[in-house]
């Protein structure tokens, strides 16, 4: 099967499960590496980013607290959010967050009304990179400021409440609106709340006329990144066999030129990179991209697919 | 071989004439040379022809594809 | 737009003749051989049809002004830095500038069907060819026949063409492998019917091509374009970027990726020897060359160049080089 079509299929059993199942009983935890909002009642999981800027099992939490069980299941939620991080890395982005695939039907729906994709100059598309790390940055030091150096409360959560756009989008498919209303509680919440809407509004039609626009400000891709080293997950590339094509380039929904740009180091996998295997699916030199888990490659470029993949692919457009 | 440049220069269409056919005999000569290879088929005959047609000297002209479409030149090099 | 590209490059020795009295003497033998043959051009018939040239290399540039031909050439400017975004941005400038020229011509309007129809009609072609190759290299298929089909690439309608080369496959598929023998690789200066002088003293010194980078051969066009936006604008980008970034053409200033594919090809197919082929007055072909051979011979592989232009007259000293070369 092309590995487009498994993906494709992956990203939506996960989107499923991750967005209703919670109402079968489904449950994943609270510590996943991908944008599955706890703000979606009756989700299957909880995206992490939430519970490391929380009180009960993150940053946010008192030094007190920190001596009790509390402590410990924070180290727990921690410890199986680097585990998960360790032992998919990136395949988190590509196939399974909800978000992305949210995305994903909006590049399609584009595609299908032919809309060219919006283009980013190489410089800006390198500025850009500094967001995400800014953005992280922002979620971890406001918990710790209300926890430690008296910053108000209703600072809480700062990323899921003032940026995060999944969190006023992704309670729609459960039909829940509220997220989409101003909190006029205090200057804060109001704040917060505008900047949320405006960042999702803003949002939607970026990710409609570029692929996976919010990914290139997601923090979490950050801290996925930190860990690819000891990750089982590989991503590498035959320098000597690369003919230089640029299909790589071409195809990468993130615009990453380092795959094509890589002259000497075998390991590949960039900070921006998603895992989709784009890439690796257009490249036409025999074994020159390979995906690798442990010692098993579990997929390698090769002209005869890129030949058999592009034909099949046109025949439908 | 200057006045090569004018054009209705009757002894550059005389020239042009003998070149014609050296390049004819040229041509015939790498082609029979193939056929000749013991590896030879038929099938390579469409090939060769090909080779020859563009070659030929009338080929710059518009000419009509086998599939009924103008052919358009383009320098290629 | 219902129009087909013709490739006027030429092989030809005599034709040269004709434009040898007012162009350089050193000038690259393939362009003297194409102006020569710009001589029998019927002016008439031919004002309104433009040619398009590439500007390669320095000779091509010059080309128009040397052979005075009728209607002027349509010169696409290359980029010679292909790795940037500055060179790929003009290029592509470049590209809709010919659309323009092409819609002026024939009237006609370039749409994204017409475009994506065309990709894979290319893409298809590109299958069938590898074939092909993957035919030479198990020594099916003879080097000599090899380039007979790759050099009539873009001369008929490509639909016709893919379909006779899947054809000629068919046929040649069931015949015996040639025994194991001297297989060398073949880099350099294109060559084009009938000159096919430097392969057939290859096989007399009994050897055979088992590869090639040679763009009237192997690298004739370097494989279908793959997309990823399907809109107009898409698909024009990935195809400008695919002719332009895919090129390892030694007129490119970055273009240390071609030893990779020389030495991929190498390293799979168990070749042994580099036979690098320099048409007198080739200039890039020339200069890459003294890049390339310390790098090939670090690694083990013997490395003979030839420089010849389309004369006979040297065959036979070109011949003993050759034997010399084989029995290494």
């Amino acid at each position: 099967m092309m590995v487009t079509k498994l993906r494709l299929i992956t990203q939506h059993v996960m989107f499923f499960a991750l967005t209703y199942g919670g109402r079968f009983g489904i449950r994943f935890g609270h510590s996943l590496p991908c944008f599955s909002c706890p703000y979606v009642s009756g989700c299957g999981g909880s995206c992490y980013l939430m519970a490391l800027q929380g009180n009960w099992w993150g940053l946010q939490m008192s030094t007190t607290d920190m001596m009790t069980a509390m402590g410990l299941e924070s180290l727990a939620h921690l410890g199986i959010f680097i585990l998960l991080v360790i032992l998919l890395n990136k395949f988190w982005c590509g196939w399974i967050c909800p978000f992305g695939v949210v995305q994903d039907w909006l590049t399609y729906l584009r595609r299908r009304l032919a809309i060219h994709e919006a283009q980013f100059r190489w410089l800006t598309r390198d500025r850009l990179k500094t967001v995400k790390w800014i953005l992280l940055a922002y979620l971890l030091i406001v918990p710790l400021l209300i926890a430690h150096a008296g910053g108000h409360y209703d600072l809480h959560l700062p990323f899921c409440r003032s940026i995060c756009p999944a969190k006023p989008l992704m309670p729609l498919f459960v039909g829940n609106v509220r997220h989409l209303a101003l909190d006029f509680t205090n200057a804060v919440t109001l704040l917060f709340t505008i900047l949320s809407v405006t960042i999702a509004g803003g949002m939607l039609v970026g990710m409609f006329f570029k692929e996976r626009f919010f990914c290139l400000f997601c923090p979490m891709l950050v801290l996925i990144h930190i860990f690819r080293k000891i990750s089982p997950v590989r991503f590498e590339k035959n320098v000597d066999g690369c003919i230089g094509c640029g299909n790589c380039q071409c195809m990468c929904p993130m615009d990453i030129r380092a795959v094509h740009e890589q002259k000497t180091d075998k390991n590949v996998l960039s900070e921006d990179c998603l895992l989709c295997m784009n890439c690796t699916e257009a490249c036409p030199g025999d074994e020159v991209l390979s995906i690798r888990f442990f010692k098993w490659r579990l997929f390698a470029s090769s002209r005869n697919y890129v030949a058999r993949r592009f034909a099949q692919r046109q025949r439908l457009s | 071989m200057n006045e090569i440049a004018v054009k209705s220069n009757p002894r550059r269409q005389r020239l042009l004439q003998r070149v014609r056919m050296e390049i004819h005999a040229e041509l015939e000569a790498a082609r029979l040379q193939l056929q000749q290879r013991a590896d030879y088929h038929p099938t390579w005959d469409y090939f060769l022809n090909l080779l020859m047609r563009p070659l030929a000297p009338d080929r710059l002209q518009a000419e009509v594809g086998p599939s009924g479409e103008t052919f358009m030149q383009f320098g290629t090099v | 737009m219902g129009l087909h590209p013709l490739r006027l490059g030429s092989g030809c020795f005599c034709v040269g003749r004709l434009s040898a009295s007012h162009s350089p003497v050193l000038m690259c033998p393939l362009l003297k051989a194409t102006m020569g043959l710009l001589q029998f051009q019927a002016p008439t018939q031919n004002d309104t049809m433009p040619w398009v040239v590439p500007t390669t290399c320095d000779w091509v540039v010059k080309f128009q002004e040397l052979a005075n031909t009728q209607p002027e050439a349509y010169f696409l400017e290359l980029p010679h830095l292909h790795r940037g975004e500055k060179g790929q941005q003009r290029w592509l400038e470049e590209i809709y500038g010919l659309v323009r020229l092409l819609e002026n011509q024939t009237g006609r309007k370039l749409n994204r069907k017409t475009l994506l129809s065309s990709v894979q009609i290319f893409m298809h072609a590109w299958k069938v060819f590898g074939r092909l190759i993957e035919l030479r290299r198990k020594r099916v298929l003879a080097g000599v026949w090899f380039m007979v089909a790759a050099n009539s690439f873009l001369l008929d309608s490509i639909e016709i063409w893919t379909e006779r080369v899947h054809q000629m496959l068919e046929t040649v598929a069931t015949h015996p492998p040639a025994p194991e023998g001297n297989g060398v690789f073949l880099a350099g200066s294109p060559i084009i019917f009938p000159n096919f002088k430097l392969l057939h003293l290859i096989e007399t010194a009994g050897m055979d091509v088992y590869g090639d980078d040679l763009c009237t051969s192997e690298r004739i066009w370097p494989g279908a374009v793959c997309y990823e936006e399907p809109s107009y604008r898409g698909i024009m980008r990935a195809l400008a970027e695919r002719y332009h970034k895919a090129c390892i053409c030694p007129t490119f200033a970055d273009n240390e990726r071609r030893i990779n594919s020389i030495l991929n090809t190498l390293q799979q197919h168990h070749i042994r020897g580099v036979v690098y082929h320099v048409l007198k007055g080739c200039h890039p072909f020339d200069i890459e060359s003294f890049n390339l051979e310390p790098r090939l011979k670090s690694r083990g592989y013997h490395f003979l160049k030839i420089e010849t232009d389309y004369v006979q007259e040297d065959s036979q000293n070109i011949l003993t080089r050759l034997e010399a070369f084989g029995r290494i």
